[in-house]
């Protein structure tokens, strides 16, 4: 719809409430009721007055700061998200006229930039120094993209507003006092009663539309601060390396998995983005048994023996409501005697993949010196890379059915509410674990995984729900992984790209002095 | 020096004092055999312990949760007179627990060693490590490995009917899946182990009609693998110890037994009389602790329906026995024979007086005095049995 057409049609919604008002107002005056209604001005502005006064204090509400950090981000990025929480604080402290500078807005990011670079690269001494300017460019652009939108949405007719309006709006304050001034000054000329009304208005009119106003730059300020930062996170944290482009796509994707899992439906078709799930326990835990039952089949070799020397990739997919791709990497396990160092590779390999870890341990051997070891490892591993969110670690204890009574096996267990002898045994092995190995664990499940002689609980059951949980933990994971492999993969490229650009520049300034002189138009 | 000379010649009492030092020095010579338990947490360490004594003071746990929190010196039946010392080390790859320094203060002291492994087990690298150290230092010192949870191959399944590793170590009756596994703990402990026993001591609330899988198979082995002069001990225990029913004539026999064994040695000396007032001393001990196992209380009036039939002629043997001394190997082998043989004996029968006692009856010292006499014969028959293949050790 052109503009044309929208003022035509809010002139005629408009003409007749305003020839309403004016037939009104005339009609009051001639009937001498004028007065009687004139003091509902004050009445009712005074106590808005005192109500804006009154509120003013919680300006700023936190849902219109900016979009809460994602599920995904980790320690540092939240650490960083403080800064720009503060700044946004700050905002309603500065002085309105300098929202209306486009350059006060300029200044002010590059501060949040550096204060947030500095968290990111403590050492550095130039933290901007391993930046790429695609990356600048990029933040700008999103937070231009993210605050227009957000404006459009909450400011109604902002379509409109150019920046002169805007810095009109910042002086609005004083030509609007200039105006209202002169019309009282006749008004009390005309009828001297009206001094009354005067004060009222200037004490409750005067200062309210001054700090709506205010409220209203504050509000745009803090909204774009809170876009730059959001961005100048992803950016540090190396998430915006593949382009802007790509890195909404997966967003996109990322809140629509939040959504599914919140239980609603999903409106666009996202981009697979398969979950990475590493098994690894010590040698015949149960780790290939555990990964049959979960894809139901029998595909990954288990044996009495240490079967599995190399990491080995399963596909599995849950068709239910969360439509979840995952991905298991079944390892070899640890604690035998003569591993190789290629073994310990693999699992180190598996670990850094991983966007959720299944640790499988045979419930009835305590011997879990070799385990709390390799936690320890994970945590190292991932403290080492704090770009990656840690992977959550979700403990299974296998082989339940050789808990006391051990001749005993007749399922369903419930364990929760133990009322034999199993489940009470099963209900203690778990709460040890608990306490053994609890803080590194996001939660502890017993299973029976004995496919072969059809002896199989607790996958389905407890299992796969508690891996669901953790799905949207491991989804975050996940992203994060996938936007700093193809940064990098796509860093290169890049530069590969832009050095052929450069020596086809050369070349045709070089031997092709004749096309030199023409306009660029080339060079893409 | 002089008076301890003097106080044996005329037949003194010993004050406790110098009976506890002498037993000190009685168990240092003592053919005690200390066995050293190595194996995971939760692969039947202290079950094996449980197996072996009969003592039901070792506690089993349940399998995850580790049971023996602090590696310890496990003597049987007891510190004072112990027969055979255990040493149940802490679960080898239990969390933040480094067994470095327990393996280094029991390398030293350890005649024996059982390695416990599940049979299952494939995640060794915490056993094997510092067993093939302690096998370096020591190459001749004999190690058993116990192939422990048979069951877990066969779940929900009783053991074989006929225990199938008689004949063959790696027999062709179990399941494959045993057979395998037995195979590669095998190859595993090669040039480790000089003895491989598979057994299964799950006790039968979990449900096994046989809770002693094997067991008879650890022992012959294990007898076969300690030295000779540990060898006596662990017989004479299983021997007594097998046929009885009886509660507090299990708990006792131990005791007897060691006694005897303690009074052997310290009348294996070459001098006439010097063991007199020791011997006497242990005797003595043994009746009060045998009195502590019946729940008897020892009063005069007791020891002295003892001492009439037993302890006069106690006292006249034993100067019998000093004059033997004086020809010297043929004295020593017959007076340690004798010492035994009396002791044991008077074991024996303050078990019987001390069961009547309890029953409500009193037996006459007619009675007294048959029983021991009958006991006597059959330990002087015992100790030659025992010690046919030679002179004592």
């Amino acid at each position: 719809m052109s503009l044309w057409r929208l003022y035509l049609i809010s002139i005629l919604v408009l003409a007749p409430i305003g020839a309403f008002v004016v037939a009104g107002a005339i009609a009051l005056w001639q009937t001498g009721h004028y007065f009687l209604l004139w003091w509902l001005i004050p009445i009712c502005w005074l106590p808005a007055w005192l109500l804006a006064r009154r509120w003013r204090k919680h300006f700023l509400a936190p849902e219109l700061t900016g979009d809460p950090p994602g599920e995904y981000w980790t320690d540092r990025d939240k650490q960083a998200w403080q800064l720009v929480q503060e700044a946004q604080e700050n905002a309603g402290a500065t002085a309105t006229e300098r929202f209306a500078d486009p350059q006060f807005h300029l200044q002010a990011a590059m501060d949040l930039g550096l204060r947030i670079a500095k968290v990111y690269r403590l050492k550095a001494k130039n933290p901007y120094g391993s930046r790429t300017v695609i990356e600048i460019l990029s933040v700008a652009q999103l937070a231009l993209e993210e605050s227009e939108q957000r404006i459009a949405d909450y400011v109604p007719g902002s379509y409109f507003l150019t920046l002169d309006q805007w810095r009109l709006l910042s002086k609005a304050p004083r030509w609007w006092q200039l105006a209202s001034n002169v019309g009282w000054a006749a008004s009390i000329a005309f009828n001297p009663l009206n001094v009354t009304r005067f004060v009222a208005s200037k004490l409750a009119l005067g200062s309210a539309t001054k700090q709506l106003q205010d409220n209203m730059l504050a509000w745009a300020y803090a909204v774009f601060i809170g876009r730059v930062g959001f961005y100048l996170i992803e950016m540090n944290s190396g998430r915006l390396r593949s382009g802007t482009q790509r890195y909404k796509r997966l967003m996109r994707q990322e809140s629509t998995s939040d959504r599914l899992a919140a239980g609603g439906e999903a409106t666009e078709s996202a981009e697979p983005c398969e979950v990475v799930v590493a098994v690894v326990g010590q040698v015949n835990a149960g780790k290939s048994s555990l990964i049959n039952a979960l894809i139901g089949q029998h595909t990954a070799e288990a044996d009495v023996l240490p079967a599995t020397r190399d990491v080995r990739r399963y596909r599995l997919h849950q068709a239910d409501q969360y439509d979840s791709q995952w991905t298991l990497l079944d390892t070899p396990g640890y604690g035998e005697d003569g591993a190789t160092s290629q073994q310990k590779r693999a699992i180190q390999a598996a670990l850094t993949e991983a966007d959720l870890v299944l640790l499988v341990m045979k419930v009835n051997t305590g011997a879990r010196q070799a385990d709390s070891l390799v936690l320890d490892e994970l945590n190292k591993l991932q403290q080492a890379r704090p770009d990656r969110k840690p992977a959550p670690v979700l403990g299974v204890l296998t082989h339940i059915d050789q808990l006391s009574p051990v001749m005993e096996w007749a399922p369903p267990y419930n364990w929760e509410m133990p009322t034999g002898r199993k489940e009470e045994q099963i209900l203690e092995a778990v709460q040890y674990h608990r306490q053994l190995l609890g803080p590194s664990l996001a939660g502890i499940v017993p299973v029976c995984s004995d496919v072969e002689n059809q002896r199989e609980f607790g996958v389905t059951q407890w299992l796969l729900p508690a891996m669901l949980q953790l799905l949207g933990e491991a989804r975050g994971c996940a992203v994060l992984r996938i936007l700093g492999q193809e940064g990098r993969k796509g860093q290169t490229r890049r530069a590969f790209g832009q050095l052929a650009q450069v020596g086809k520049a050369l070349l045709q300034t070089a031997f092709l002095p004749d096309q030199g002189r023409a306009p660029p138009h080339n060079r893409g | 020096m002089w008076k301890r000379w003097r106080d044996r010649w005329t037949g003194q009492p010993m004050s406790d004092e110098e009976f506890r030092r002498e037993q000190r020095r009685i168990l240092d010579r003592a053919p005690v055999p200390l066995l050293w338990l190595l194996g995971k947490t939760g692969s039947g360490k202290t079950s094996i312990v449980r197996f072996l004594t009969g003592a039901d003071q070792a506690e089993i746990g349940n399998g995850f949760q580790p049971q023996t929190r602090t590696s310890q010196l496990y003597d049987f039946p007891d510190v004072e007179a112990p027969l055979v010392r255990f040493v149940d080390t802490r679960g080898l790859g239990e969390k933040d627990y480094d067994p470095a320094e327990d393996l280094q203060q029991f390398d030293q002291r350890a005649n024996v060693i059982v390695v416990t492994v599940r049979v299952m087990d494939q995640a060794l690298a915490e056993v094997i490590e510092p067993l093939r150290r302690i096998r370096h230092t020591r190459p001749d010192r004999p190690v058993l490995l116990v192939l422990t949870c048979l069951h877990e191959a066969y779940p929900q399944q009783q053991h074989p009917v006929e225990d199938p590793f008689r004949d063959q170590p790696i027999p062709e009756t179990v399941s494959e899946q045993l057979r395998r596994s037995l195979q590669r703990q095998h190859e595993r402990f090669e040039g480790l182990v000089d003895r491989i026993v598979p057994i299964d001591l799950t006790p039968p609330e979990e449900g096994f009609i046989d809770p002693e899988f094997g067991g008879d198979r650890l022992r012959e082995t294990l007898l076969e693998l300690l030295p000779v002069a540990y060898r006596q001990t662990l017989l004479a225990l299983e021997d007594s110890v097998r046929s009885l029913h009886q509660l507090h004539e299990r708990r006792a026999m131990p005791y007897v037994i060691s006694y005897s064994a303690m009074a052997a040695t310290a009348a294996a000396v070459p001098l006439p009389w010097v063991d007199i007032p020791v011997v006497t001393a242990l005797q003595a001990h043994l009746v009060y602790r045998l009195g502590k196992v019946y729940q008897q209380p020892i009063g005069a009036k007791t020891f002295l329906e003892m001492a009439a039939p037993i302890g006069g002629r106690l006292l006249v043997r034993q100067a019998v026995r000093g004059v033997l001394k004086f020809v010297p190997w043929v004295g020593m082998a017959a007076n340690a024979t004798l010492a035994y043989a009396y002791t044991f004996g008077l074991g024996k029968a303050c078990c019987w007086y001390f069961g009547r006692l309890r029953a409500g009856d009193a037996p006459t010292a007619d009675e007294l005095q048959e029983i021991w006499q009958s006991e006597l014969t059959r330990a002087a028959r015992y100790w030659k049995q025992q010690h046919k293949s030679g002179a004592p050790e």
